[in-house]
């Protein structure tokens, strides 16, 4: 297809052009991909854009903290290894084949990671079994694109901005408000209207402390509104009823992280 | 062999959900609570509360708002709330129409909340199948 020959030509020629680039130095924790956290994400991104032969990739701080992904044909298949202290936030991700669905939750730890560890290296090794990669995994495309909605999301409290990222990938459309400036609106476009109606009146209830309210029944397409008010940031959400009521849980702990999680 | 009474069934029910501390079968036209089960003392007057926040979850202002906003004219259409916030879960679930009573439940903040709409709904068909 002409998409993909012209993304093959122009890697064809970032690699011939990068032989005449300074060798980049390899010290004892790899290869250094950035020094900031603003070009950490994107450096993360590009090593796994070049990795198509199957490698485990570790990105290591100067810390010594790690983040070790397998990955081949450009995609990333399982996380290998997370800092010890973040196995509560991202149990679920950990040594699990990875599919689209995960596409924000990868890229949120990518994103904790950039920000808490830089300067970060790299190095790649063979995995302990060559085995052929499989259809799954999580595109880079995949990546690129919850990277764009998390980014919108950048203006909100790190903790209920990671919490609202893992939620948006598994609703059929999402709003988020803050100070009466739309955030966020994502998936079906009919119900982004209805939302950001919601969203408008929601926050008009005041209420002493965060509320996240749920109504289920008789609304199109058999979806469930969930909304939550904190502060000055209100969202709402259409979930599918199948999914409501993790959805509700994930909710609560975004806005009431204090209320315990079911 | 006696006949349970709804407020045994009512026991029964909150037994089965961990972390559920109140359960008020209710009648939302007339905002009267039938019969209830507590995990401790509970005043009318806050059954009598529970009861009225059912009914404005529901079908209050702001149930109705969310409804027009999905392009719904029906002011009474959702069939389940939920109302949650740092101190616990309320959950209310009515009955099919044209019934107008419900279930109201009091949960504490990290009970689950699987399995409770079908609990709630298969005790509400057969609460109405007895009347």
């Amino acid at each position: 297809m002409r998409d993909d020959r012209s993304d093959d030509t122009a890697r064809f020629m970032q690699a011939i052009a990068a032989f005449s680039d300074e060798p980049e130095p390899v010290g004892e924790l790899g290869r250094k991909i950035a020094d900031h956290p603003d070009a950490a994400v994107s450096a993360i991104l590009s090593e796994i854009d070049e990795t198509v032969l199957r490698r485990n990739l570790t990105f290591v701080a100067q810390s010594g903290e790690m983040v070790q992904i397998d990955v081949a044909e450009r995609r990333v298949f399982r996380v290998l290894a997370i800092p010890m202290d973040w196995r509560d936030a991202f149990a679920p991700l950990v040594g699990v084949d990875c599919s689209g669905r995960q596409g924000a939750e990868l890229m949120q730890l990518f994103m904790m990671f950039a920000e808490t560890a830089s300067p970060i290296y790299v190095s790649a090794d063979l995995p302990d079994r060559c085995k052929t990669a499989g259809f799954m995994g999580v595109t880079l495309r995949e990546l690129r694109d919850v990277y764009t909605d998390l980014k919108a999301l950048s203006g909100l409290p790190a903790p209920l901005a990671i919490a609202l990222g893992s939620l948006l990938s598994h609703t059929t459309a999402s709003c988020i408000v803050s100070s009466g400036r739309v955030l966020h609106t994502s998936g079906d476009e009919a119900f982004q209207a209805a939302l950001r109606s919601v969203c408008q009146t929601v926050s008009l209830e005041t209420q002493a402390q965060p509320v996240v309210r749920l109504w289920q029944g008789g609304l199109p397409q058999d979806v469930a509104a969930l909304a939550a008010t904190s502060g000055d940031v209100t969202l709402a959400l259409a979930v599918s009823n199948e999914a409501m009521i993790s959805a509700y849980a994930k909710l609560r702990r975004a806005f009431a992280p204090d209320a315990g999680a079911p | 062999m006696r006949d349970v009474t709804i407020g045994e069934e009512l026991t029964g029910l909150r037994g089965s959900l961990p972390g559920c501390e109140v359960v008020a079968f209710a009648d939302l036209s007339t905002g009267m609570v039938l019969a209830s089960s507590t995990s401790s003392r509970h005043a009318q007057e806050k059954l009598d509360a529970l009861c009225d926040a059912g009914r404005d979850a529901l079908s209050g202002p702001l149930a109705q708002d969310v409804s027009r906003a999905f392009g719904i004219d029906d002011a009474v259409v959702f069939q389940m709330a939920f109302l949650g916030d740092e101190r616990g879960i309320m959950c209310f679930v009515r009955a099919r129409r044209p019934a107008e009573e419900a279930l109201c439940f009091v949960l504490s903040p990290d009970a689950p909340l699987e399995g409770l709409q079908c609990l709630a709904v298969a005790m509400l068909s057969r609460l109405a199948s007895e009347a």
